[in-house]
């Protein structure tokens, strides 16, 4: 393959992860076509398409005009077509200009004709806070898209299960919205060698981050590594907390968490989204209807408060959740 | 606000107590300090204080109801707030009406922390548990009745009961390793048994307090593989001193002279000499080797149907005999009125039992758990014997020691019995 990004035994970060599993797929699947702003000549703001369009050319590496609904319309007709598409979204704050298109009609798209128009769609773009990005390039919007059934919501947190996924996403007849949280992208202490052959990781089977017999810490993307943190401190206090990596929010694995809790009896849901209607809620939701007779004590969120997320800093980090939070609220949560 | 009355903290050992009587009614004014209830424990009888001044507003645990340790016997406010069905006492000890008092708190909060993490919710209303769904869930599959997780000691929040403490009461342990699929079947956790119906000519009393207690430690009393051993004990003179000395004793040391401080200063003086009677056998098989004397003296109650308290004369070995004559009285006295405090009756490590005050002849008594021994003396009868190959009539006593069959062997019995016996013959330890 001349289009290798790194070798295989050599340890990457997120984004070359994910560059190498869109470089193998695009090599793979002659027809996917990728499209998004910037992706082309200038290789993606963040660098993740660089090469792409030397490699593969400019109509399969397409640099679309600054408009979200065009670019998902776009993805929508070409993969009607039997084409694979990746749309990228700048940051995927900017996703809600095309949501028309990604709930109306992506979504549904499956269900109106019966299974007969597969829309093999990836729209991913970089997501999250703490990086002092402000309103518009901090989001973790992946409720909105959960909320709308025929949607795929993926979000990894380590670089093995970005490729993973990214490829399983790519190869799945569904529409999927891709989370790549930025802050991991060149995160150096979670760099990792992918495992060699065609690796893919299944959707909607959880990964269990750290074993822990007193409380179960729900998560995915960037806190994971608070759950892990908060962990690290809990053990200190005699706390044994298992953290769980759920890295597909639709289809989700119930089972893993269920297990979990059987075995802790205590739960947090943590999300960076907003508390209102943020995946934690669905967590804790569920978690009532299945698991309400393991619990022994209440389910607690922790999550961004309900306000936009600043451009300053401290202010950033007081609204999005810390290794604190979820600390105080385990501790919390198993003295109940 | 009302003022709640708590079940104080009575002793180390002491997680509950019944409510012997109410002395004050809903509606009766009180003042601080004043008596309110009368508590009974598995120790000692006490009396509550008011913790305010005001009306006794409502009584949370009726008399006979058990309470545990913290928990709102009663509230104390103003008159005012005197229910309208106060009236006619109610003897649910269930406080439905109690509303959560936190909701106020969460929701005038606009605190960051607590928009981010979620507060819990108030979860015990006054007078009523609350328990996790997991521990009902696990309740439900061992048919344990709401009252029975409500008497389990709870470490969660505000004394509630966790999965851990509840399997703890199962006598499980929880896994602390993530736990493996087993067909193993759980031991069946020990079953109270049925309800006893009682005959129409019967009427059945539920154990407390004192008489639980008794009937407790009589139980593990009896689990103890014991041996009674006796022997004659010739009181000659014995009974003539207390005979000349009565009055004086009493007018110059101010205590009446009775035969008991003898026994427990013989057998004081010969578990010094035989150390290992005055040892014990350890719930986890260990032997506990006592390095000083406390003796134990039960003490009958009122006519004898009241109970019995066995207080503690610490450190008997180091204490003559009109320490302990004046120390008896003191505690005897105290045991009567109800009065003795928790410290006055742990810790003994022998125990004297004296049925020949009502005239008992000869008794196997019982071991005290947590002691090796215990003696018994009784009736001093004038009785034939042969002395030197005549026939005499004199007062005789049997002292009995029933003893840990574990850890003291029957000569060491008949050893030490006979070093009694010698001390009280030969009289010459009171100087």
């Amino acid at each position: 393959m001349s289009a290798m990004v790194a070798e295989a035994t050599q340890a990457v970060n997120m984004l070359t992860a994910i560059k190498q599993a869109l470089f193998e797929e695009m090599e793979r699947e002659p027809g996917m076509v990728c499209i998004g702003e910037d992706i082309g000549i200038l290789g993606g703001a963040f660098g993740v398409t660089e090469g792409l369009q030397d490699s593969y050319g400019a109509e399969r590496v397409i640099d679309a005009p600054i408009s979200e609904a065009l670019i998902v319309g776009a993805a929508i007709g070409l993969a009607m077509r039997g084409r694979p598409v990746m749309a990228e979204m700048q940051f995927i704050d900017f996703i809600s200009c095309g949501f028309d298109q990604i709930v109306n009609n992506a979504a549904t798209m499956h269900y109106r004709t019966a299974g007969k128009v597969a829309l093999p769609i990836v729209i991913r773009g970089p997501s999250g806070g703490y990086g002092g990005g402000g309103p518009y390039h901090s989001q973790q919007n992946e409720s909105w898209f959960a909320h709308s059934p025929g949607l795929r919501v993926v979000c990894p947190s380590t670089p093995a299960d970005a490729y993973g996924l990214l490829k399983t996403a790519l190869r799945d007849n569904n529409p999927t919205i891709f989370y790549e949280v930025k802050e991991l992208y060149r995160k150096r202490d979670i760099e990792e060698q992918i495992p060699s052959g065609d690796y893919t990781v299944p959707f909607g089977k959880a990964r269990i981050a750290r074993q822990g017999t007193d409380i179960t810490l729900l998560s995915y993307g960037n806190p994971v590594y608070f759950c892990l943190e908060a962990a690290d401190r809990l053990a200190e206090d005699g706390i044994e907390a298992e953290v769980i990596d759920l890295r597909t929010l639709v289809p989700l694995d119930d089972d893993a968490i269920l297990e979990s809790i059987k075995k802790t009896n205590r739960v947090l849901a943590v999300n960076e989204a907003p508390r209102t209607c943020g995946f934690a809620g669905e967590l804790i939701a569920r978690i009532n209807e299945y698991a309400f007779e393991y619990l022994d004590a209440p389910p607690v969120r922790v999550t961004r408060t309900d306000t936009p997320v600043p451009w300053v800093k401290p202010l950033e980090l007081a609204v999005l959740p810390s290794v604190d939070d979820i600390y105080e609220a385990a501790k919390r949560t198993v003295n109940f | 606000m009302p003022e709640e009355i708590l079940m104080p903290e009575l002793g180390e050992s002491v997680h509950e107590g019944t409510v012997s009587k109410w002395l004050k009614q809903v509606g009766d004014a009180v003042k601080e300090d004043e008596p309110v209830v009368e508590i009974m424990t598995d120790k000692v009888n006490t009396e509550l204080q008011a913790p305010v001044s005001g009306t006794l507003i409502k009584i949370i645990v009726p008399e006979g109801e058990n309470v545990k340790v913290f928990d709102p016997l009663g509230l104390i406010g103003s008159p005012d707030e005197v229910p309208e069905s106060a009236a006619a006492p109610s003897a649910s000890p269930v406080d439905s009406d109690a509303a959560p008092t936190s909701s106020n708190e969460s929701t005038a909060s606009t605190n960051d922390s607590v928009q981010k993490v979620a507060g819990h919710p108030e979860t015990e209303t006054e007078g009523r548990k609350w328990f996790t769904p997991v521990v009902r869930a696990i309740a439900k599959e061992h048919k344990i009745s709401d009252d029975e997780l409500t008497s389990i000691a709870g470490s969660g929040g505000g004394g509630r009961v966790t999965k851990r403490d509840l399997q703890e009461y199962l006598g499980e342990r929880p896994t602390t390793k993530a736990p493996t699929p087993t067909t193993e079947k759980k031991p069946e956790p020990d079953r109270p048994a049925a309800p006893t119906q009682p005959r129409p000519d019967q009427e059945i009393v539920t154990l407390t307090g004192m008489r639980k207690a008794i009937a407790d430690a009589m139980t593990k009393a009896h689990v103890i593989p014991s041996v009674s051993t006796v022997t004659a004990v010739d009181m000659t003179k014995l009974v003539e001193f207390r005979k000349v000395n009565k009055e004086s004793f009493q007018q110059t040391h101010g205590v009446r002279l009775t035969y008991t401080p003898f026994f427990i200063k013989a057998i004081t003086e010969s578990l010094v000499e035989f150390p290992m009677v005055n040892s014990a056998m350890s719930d986890d098989g260990k032997l506990i080797v006592n390095n000083a004397v406390h003796m134990g003296v039960a003490v009958a109650l009122g006519d004898g149907s009241q109970g019995l308290i066995v207080p503690v004369i610490r450190d008997a070995h180091k204490k003559n005999l009109i320490e302990i004559a004046r120390e008896l009285e003191d505690i005897a006295k105290k045991a009567r009125d109800s009065k003795l405090d928790l410290a006055s009756i742990q810790g003994g490590t022998c125990t004297i039992t004296n049925p020949g005050t009502y005239g008992a002849l000869f008794g196997t008594p019982m071991i005290p758990p947590g002691q090796g021994a215990i003696v018994g003396t009784y009736a001093i009868q004038d009785t034939p014997v042969a002395i030197n190959g005549s026939l005499a009539v004199r007062p005789i006593m049997h002292v009995v020691l029933s003893y840990d069959h574990r850890i003291i062997d029957g000569m060491l019995a008949g050893a030490f019995l006979k070093s009694v016996r010698d001390r009280l013959e030969a009289f010459d330890f009171f100087r």
